[in-house]
């Protein structure tokens, strides 16, 4: 490895290894490192699409809170492609132009070349989120676009091209969907499907917000929709899929949903749900194992603020940030709410810690949109990225110090937690954390296949930011694809355990998270300075639900584990 | 010495002002009240009891109190300032706004400032009234209340360090000033001090006794110490005080729950859906299309 004096002396102040040269470091001269994050512009990267929000004077929501993005490799070549997803045709809104979705291919270099016409995915609806995962088993990922009108999933044909199969599987889900999530929710090694579904909107049922003498509009709190119940629909292993969302007891619970993330917060084998809800309290759908949810947010502290106000819960994510063996969750609200960081207490009580970490006062003026923990500088643990930006184009006419388009947040995790974990270095961390975006979805990805993992931003009315993550270089790691068997072939819900001399990690592979969005089904393990791995244990997902161990594994490459391959752990 | 002369008005108003000074403000209007009664002429008395009802956010004491006086002493500024800033805190804002007027004419003041600051605050333009409150404290740093007000559009407006030295000025002059204390108190339980957050929120209760928010404060402590049956007692006090203090309706189903009593918890709960969507369907300025 070539490490320059500059590279040592930045990784060795990061990782809190030579504390005492801090004060060298501030002499260095800054512009002679990368930034930790880079941003790729479209001369470059290839990218040129754009978002269309379907702005009118009539401000009609929809508008407003789009689009999503996913990294997804949808032709099995090892490397992460990119898809965007656009607004299109609907009751308000009749395109002069035509508007499409994107597919990117990666070309293996940094550059993409568009293929969505070949592909057949560019969308007839007025598109809203996407969620990547091989449903079928067959070792293809497949695509399920949500909107405002109807869901799309297209079935990937292994050649490049994939089937609209929406009604064929039973999904044509109407009115206003957002998030959805691939997870085995019976754990029968297929991945059943929950569709997030918004408020009850139409061009007829649109509302006056605004400035009731001059006429002047601007974008309703969704205070004044009416909830909806969301959709869980039951893989049945033929392609086709069953409504269960009533027999699941997710139905009888209306709310106005906007993320999701499947995560075992109890660690009984069994993939719950964190659903954020606008203007009404959140949804803890915890799974009794048979078939049924049990809705218990509000018991576990995370339906409302500590103050006890539905607030305006957009984006999720869980992860277990203070590695002390249970899934913790965030949510990210609208300005003067303030994000929670719910710190789980492990009798399905949960504690907002985000005062505690420095999250809270940094998040009062702002609205969070796409987020996710992972380990941006491959440490072992697990940051924070916050992508965020006001719902209302308007809003700086009534408050001043709130911003439509507002700067992304990075948190570098201390590894000090629970409390006063994390810290906010996005001063630090590039030209794109200056910046000011109305950023909506964001999905994670190593694009270029380095081990540090690259971000990629969508924006509402806007060309996506592909953000590449210098961070991590010179710190070692290891990527996984993990390839279920008996279990669910995307392995979510899988738990990682990894250990290099006096570094003990774990991770879940949790389902979904973020905004609109979906990831890198891979998983990166990163080790810091050490250059070993002692050994990778994977709890594989039900139904077999064993533990395998493996060792003698390489490092800083991306390598395939196929469950029943690894030493059984009892 | 009351007791045996009850009708001395002085010994009353003197009593008043240890009342003031120890924070007793609820005490002290009630004895500030008899001497307006008896000597309605005392001007200082008065704008005393003025005074008093505006730190207990009786806006409407103070201006049945005061409007009798501004109409015989148009030019007295205190008088003009506190009449002003109660008629704005109660939407009255068109006729506090002839005050502000007023006090304008005579140059810029920080008493000016403050109720413009105050009227800002009240229609959520929160910038407008922090640079308000921000000039006000710059004129006159020792303007009762200023530091309180200036700190409170600190924190909305995304300072919240800030606000805090400030609460913390408005207490070194006035250790009893109900805002700093509550606002301090409600700080410090989200930051999890929770001995430090009692503190504070007994001294607020101590000035205003049975303050709902106070108490609202002061069970979600208990709830956060797993006292879950302690903040029960104390939330079911609150929502029968206040059926429609909906925050403490969310909390009261929490300590249901975490006691185990799911049925309890799930009546709370249908009853916060119950205020909240009465409280949507009021939503102003929405229409259907």
């Amino acid at each position: 490895m070539n490490l320059t004096r500059r590279r040592w002396l930045w990784l060795a102040t990061a990782s809190g290894v030579a504390a005492g040269t801090s004060r060298l470091w501030g002499q260095q001269s800054a512009d002679a490192l990368p930034p930790l994050f880079a941003d790729i512009p479209p001369s470059k990267s290839g990218i040129h699409w754009m978002h269309d929000n379907a702005f009118s004077p009539d401000h009609y929501l929809p508008e407003t809170l789009g689009p999503g993005c996913a990294f997804l490799d949808f032709d099995n070549d090892g490397w992460m492609d990119i898809f965007l997803v656009n607004s299109g045709p609907s009751d308000f809104w009749k395109p002069s132009k035509p508007v499409r979705n994107a597919l990117y291919k990666n070309n293996r270099d940094g550059t993409f070349t568009d293929v969505t016409e070949k592909a057949g995915v560019s969308g007839t609806q007025f598109g809203m989120g996407i969620a990547v995962g091989d449903y079928d088993n067959d070792g293809w990922p497949d695509i399920f676009v949500t909107a405002y009108g109807k869901c799309t999933l297209y079935k990937n044909n292994h050649d490049g091209t994939f089937t609209d199969v929406t009604e064929k599987a039973g999904v044509a889900t109407p009115g206003w969907t957002t998030s959805a999530v691939w997870f085995d929710y019976d754990n029968d090694g297929r991945l059943d499907l929950f569709v997030c579904r918004f408020v009850d909107f139409t061009k007829e049922k649109n509302k006056f917000c605004g400035n009731n003498e001059t006429g002047e509009r601007y974008y309703c709190v969704p205070r004044v929709y009416s909830p909806m119940p969301s959709w869980l629909f039951h893989n049945n292993g033929d392609g086709t899929f069953m409504d269960v969302s009533k027999e699941a007891k997710i139905s009888e619970h209306l709310g106005k949903a906007w993320g999701v993330v499947a995560s075992d917060i109890n660690n009984d084998g069994n993939m719950d749900l964190f659903v954020a809800n606008d203007t009404v309290p959140n949804f803890l759908f915890v799974n009794q194992g048979n078939g049924k949810f049990k809705e218990m947010a509000v018991e576990a502290g995370v339906g409302y603020s500590s103050d006890g106000r539905p607030r305006s819960g957009m984006g999720v994510d869980s992860a277990d940030y203070d590695q002390d063996g249970l899934m913790d969750l965030f949510v990210a609200n609208v300005d003067h709410e303030m994000y929670s960081l719910y710190h789980n207490a492990g009798d399905l009580t949960f504690e907002d810690e985000a005062m505690s970490n420095g999250i809270g006062n940094t998040t009062l003026l702002m609205s969070g949109w796409g987020l996710k923990f992972f380990d941006f500088d491959n440490d072992g643990n697990m940051d924070l990225l916050l992508v965020n930006g006001h719902p209302d184009d308007r809003i700086e006419e009534r408050f001043r110090d709130v911003n439509y388009a507002e700067p992304m947040l990075l948190f570098r995790n201390t590894g000090k937690g629970p409390r006063g974990a994390f810290e906010n270095i996005s001063s630090q961390a590039g030209q794109p954390f200056t910046e000011r975006f109305a950023a909506r979805g964001m999905a994670l990805g190593d694009f270029d296949n380095n081990g540090a993992v690259d971000v990629l931003v969508a924006v509402n009315n806007g060309a996506p930011v592909l953000l590449r993550n210098n961070a991590a270089s010179g710190k070692h790691w290891l990527g996984i694809r993990l390839v279920g068997k008996k279990a669910n072939r995307d392995a979510v819900g899988a738990q990682v355990t990894w250990q290099a001399g006096d570094l003990k990690r774990r991770v879940c592979k949790v389902g979904g998270g973020s905004y609109l969005a979906s990831h890198d089904p891979r998983l990166v393990l990163g080790i810091g300075a050490r250059s070993k791995i002692d050994f990778v244990e994977v709890k594989w997902p039900r139904p077999d639900g064993m533990a395998e161990r493996f060792t003698d594994l390489p490092i800083d490459r991306y390598i395939t584990i196929e469950e029943g391959t690894g030493t059984r752990v009892m | 010495m009351l007791r045996e002369a009850p009708s001395t008005a002085d010994t009353r108003l003197n009593l008043a002002l240890a009342y003031y000074k120890m924070g007793s403000v609820a005490d002290a209007a009630t004895e500030l009240a008899k001497v307006h009664t008896e000597a309605p002429a005392n001007q200082q008395a008065t704008l005393l009891l003025a005074d008093c009802y505006l730190r207990m956010d009786q806006n409407k004491s103070v201006i049945r109190v005061l409007e009798p006086v501004e109409k015989t002493h148009p030019d007295d500024l205190a008088v003009t300032y506190l009449l002003g800033t109660a008629l704005i805190r109660d939407k009255q804002v068109e006729k506090g706004q002839v005050l502000v007027d007023r006090i304008l004419r005579n140059g810029e003041s920080a008493e000016a400032h403050m109720m413009l600051g105050t009227a800002k605050f009240g229609v959520a333009d929160f910038a407008g009234a922090r640079d308000e409150f921000a000039k006000a404290l710059a004129l006159n740093p020792d303007l009762p209340e200023v530091h309180v007000l200036y700190a409170q559009t600190l924190q909305v407006t995304g300072s919240p360090d800030q606000a805090m030295k400030e609460f913390q000025a408005e207490l070194a002059v006035d250790p009893y000033n109900f805002q700093s204390n509550l606002q301090i108190g409600a700080m410090q339980r989200q930051e999890q001090n929770y001995e430090e957050a009692k503190k504070y929120l007994g001294r607020a209760l101590q000035t205003r006794p049975g303050n709902l928010a106070v108490r609202y404060q002061i069970a979600a402590i208990a709830l956060s110490e797993n006292k879950f049956d302690e903040a029960r007692t104390q939330l079911e006090s609150i929502v029968k005080e206040s059926p429609q203090f909906t925050e403490a309706h969310v909390s009261l189903s929490i300590a249901y729950f975490r006691l185990r009593r799911p049925e309890d918890g799930k009546r709370e709960r249908e009853i916060v859906e119950k205020l909240t969507a009465e409280a949507q369907a009021k939503q102003p300025g929405v229409k259907s299309q």
